[in-house]
């Protein structure tokens, strides 16, 4: 199934500025004279929506071709954005060291050519590097090993 | 002050030891990661972002600079030899850069394409400093309507301009707008969007957008793609040196360039790759032979080149003497001296002489580096070409996640970050160009700021944006601009329409 990419796109758009207009309500409008810290957003919400209207109504690019999504995508997608969530999870409780450690072996299947071998040279390398710029040289206030170990 | 002596304090400046080891750092990185297809000066300049905390301001600018004007060395190697534009607007040297690097030529065309940048950039730096104080006195002179409305064609510029769907683009400034009313209005106390968490008090932090939005994007989308496979043609020294004919065929080409160049980069949302495109279609047309085009001529190449680097020069112009960024690039150079607490607008080449003139000087020396990088040293960047990316792109994921740690050494920075880059991949697969958020966010704040302060100082009078004259000409432009493309559409549309009606027509 090929889905229209413009469509897509409007509709998130339009989901967005629904969702911020809603939420800026809370938020007073003021007057012209003296406007309100809602006055700012609640237009531009408003402005969104419109365009999110007008972005799903647009035919899409010929050569856009649809919203397609390979398998290789999602896998350097998925691994890519778990090492830096893994990253601000261990970096207090285990140390600069062993979380750039792990997160680098994660990052490093966002490829799926490589060995074993290659994946743990470059996530020592990438802990050794990261201790060496990150709290040597910048002068970074964080543990090369933390609490936990 | 005289002109002389601006610049011997720009060189003072410049020439400091700490200044030197920053604008060779900058260079040296802009030249690696330009000649690396898929990431661009955007992404590097974001991973330095953070690095800026470290270092004074005039350094940090300096650095930022030069790695920005170094991608575009770099992209160009990276499209003779392989084909690829290592930055967008190198797409124009691989049509005739590649030719020539499969004629055997390959020396050659880095060696004039180096040549044509360095020319370009000084054409563009004599303009930047010879213009920017008398724009910046100007600037002095507008009110806030102004300003409004000079944000107002920026952002419309950088939407509608940017590669892509113009809706979209004008869709993507707007989120950017949104994103910077996070955090504490300042002008009644209140807090917007913040959803209870203290680290939102101060709005998402830059270098987390950033670095989301151009770093882990462009890396996934780099490490999902095929790295280049091809062999690398050796290219030796004595290919390099060109005829003294194949000089004096480029000399003209170059200052042509350097001349659009320097022209449309000034202008907001336009810059360096469509000045190149413009130059080369320009020495095509005038060209005796324009047959050669697209087969290895030199002309169109070192016209395109020239006027790429030019553009860069002159593209600091707004940004440093109004405090008006044309693109994502300045939006970022913006947003560093944000960081360090100088306010951008026509009081900083005032207040901060020995930033804007070093800065300025620094753009001399940096690129006499790149001229030394790229032809002397030119063969490291060829074996930077077959890095395996394998090793490059997690190393540049974990540099992310540390970058937006050591903004705040706050975990939850790391969050926003992977946050932001989670949104920046689902935008990127629906058609959105990230640059024109960053612009939107860097605007937007200055923006609402500027707005509530003419509407308080005209009492609620809207009049005040079409009553002065230099808000009501922006304000023009900023329609025509939105309009004009519109009813080119249209009226497109309408003829295709036709035409196919009296094709059916015939037939039935």
């Amino acid at each position: 199934m090929i889905l229209r990419q413009n469509r897509l796109a409007g509709l998130a758009v339009i989901c967005i500025g629904a969702a911020v207009l809603v939420y800026a309500q809370r938020y007073g409008f003021g007057t012209i004279a003296r406007i309100g810290p809602g006055f700012f957003p609640q237009m531009l919400s408003a402005l969104l929506i419109l365009l999110g209207i007008m972005v799903f109504f647009v035919p899409d690019d010929e050569n856009a071709g649809g919203v397609t999504l390979s398998w290789s995508e999602v896998r350097a997608f998925a691994f890519s954005i778990a090492s830096v969530i893994l990253i601000a999870l261990l970096i207090r409780p285990a140390g600069v060291i062993p979380a750039s450690f792990i997160a680098a072996l994660v990052a490093s299947f966002a490829h799926r050519d490589a060995t074993l071998l290659q994946r743990l040279t470059l996530s020592v390398a990438v802990a050794a590097i990261a201790a060496g710029i990150f709290v040597f040289a910048l002068g970074m206030n964080l543990r090369l090993f933390g609490r936990l170990l | 002050m005289n002109l002389i002596d601006n610049v011997t304090l720009g060189l003072q400046t410049a020439l400091t030891l700490e200044n030197l080891f920053y604008c060779l750092a900058g260079v040296t990185l802009g030249t690696f990661v330009g000649v690396i297809p898929g990431l661009g000066a955007l992404a590097a300049i974001s991973l330095l972002l953070p690095v800026t905390f470290y270092i004074d301001s005039t350094a940090s600018l300096v650095m930022l600079a030069g790695v920005y004007y170094g991608t575009v060395y770099g992209g160009s190697t990276a499209a003779i030899l392989l084909n690829l534009p290592g930055v967008p607007s190198a797409a124009v040297a691989c049509l005739d850069g590649y030719p020539l690097s499969m004629q055997g030529k390959g020396g050659l065309a880095l060696f004039i394409t180096t040549i044509a940048s360095f020319v370009g950039s000084m054409f563009g730096f004599v303009l930047l400093a010879s213009l920017a104080p008398t724009i910046s006195q100007l600037g002095l002179m507008l009110g806030p309507a102004d300003y409004v409305m000079m944000m107002a064609l920026a952002l419309t510029a950088a939407g509608t301009m940017s590669t892509g769907s113009r809706v979209k683009g004008i869709a993507m400034v707007v989120i950017g707008l949104l994103l910077g009313t996070i955090g504490t209005d300042v002008h009644t106390g209140v807090t917007r969007f913040a959803f209870g968490h203290a680290a939102l008090l101060d709005g998402i932090s830059l270098v987390a957008i950033a670095m989301g939005l151009f770093g882990i994007t462009e890396v996934i989308n780099a490490s999902a793609g095929k790295g280049p496979e091809r062999v690398l043609p050796k290219v030796t020294w004595r290919s390099m040196i060109p005829t003294r004919k194949e000089m004096r065929s480029t000399a003209a080409p170059m200052l042509r360039g350097a001349g659009i160049g320097g022209f449309f980069g000034a202008l907001p949302g336009v810059g360096g790759t469509i000045a190149s495109f413009i130059s080369y279609a320009l020495e095509k047309r005038i060209s005796r032979h324009p047959e050669k085009f697209g087969h290895g001529a030199l002309e169109g190449m070192s016209a395109s080149e020239s006027a790429n680097n030019s553009a860069i020069q002159t593209a600091f112009i707004p940004t440093l003497t109004l405090g008006i960024p044309g693109d994502a690039v300045m939006a970022l150079m913006l947003g560093a001296l944000i960081i360090h607490g100088i306010a951008p607008g026509p009081l900083l080449i005032e207040q901060q002489p020995g930033l804007f003139w070093g800065l300025v000087m620094s753009f001399v020396v940096g690129n006499i580096f790149l001229v030394i990088l790229n032809i002397p040293l030119i063969g490291i960047w060829i074996k930077v070409l077959s890095i395996p990316r394998l090793y490059l792109f997690p190393a540049i994921m974990i540099f992310i996640a540390f970058g937006a740690l050591s903004a705040s050494m706050n975990p939850f920075d790391v969050y926003v970050v992977a946050a932001i880059g989670a949104l920046g991949w689902f935008l990127f697969k629906l058609g959105f160009q990230p640059a024109p958020l960053m612009l939107g966010f860097i605007l937007g704040p200055m923006l609402e700021e500027n707005f509530r302060r003419a509407l308080v100082l005209s009492r609620g009078n809207y009049e005040v944006f079409i009553t002065r004259p230099v808000s009501l000409t922006l304000l023009i432009a900023t329609v025509a601009l939105i309009v004009v493309p519109m009813a080119f559409m249209l009226l497109q549309m309408a003829r295709e329409k036709r035409q196919k009606q009296s094709v059916a027509q015939r037939d039935g």
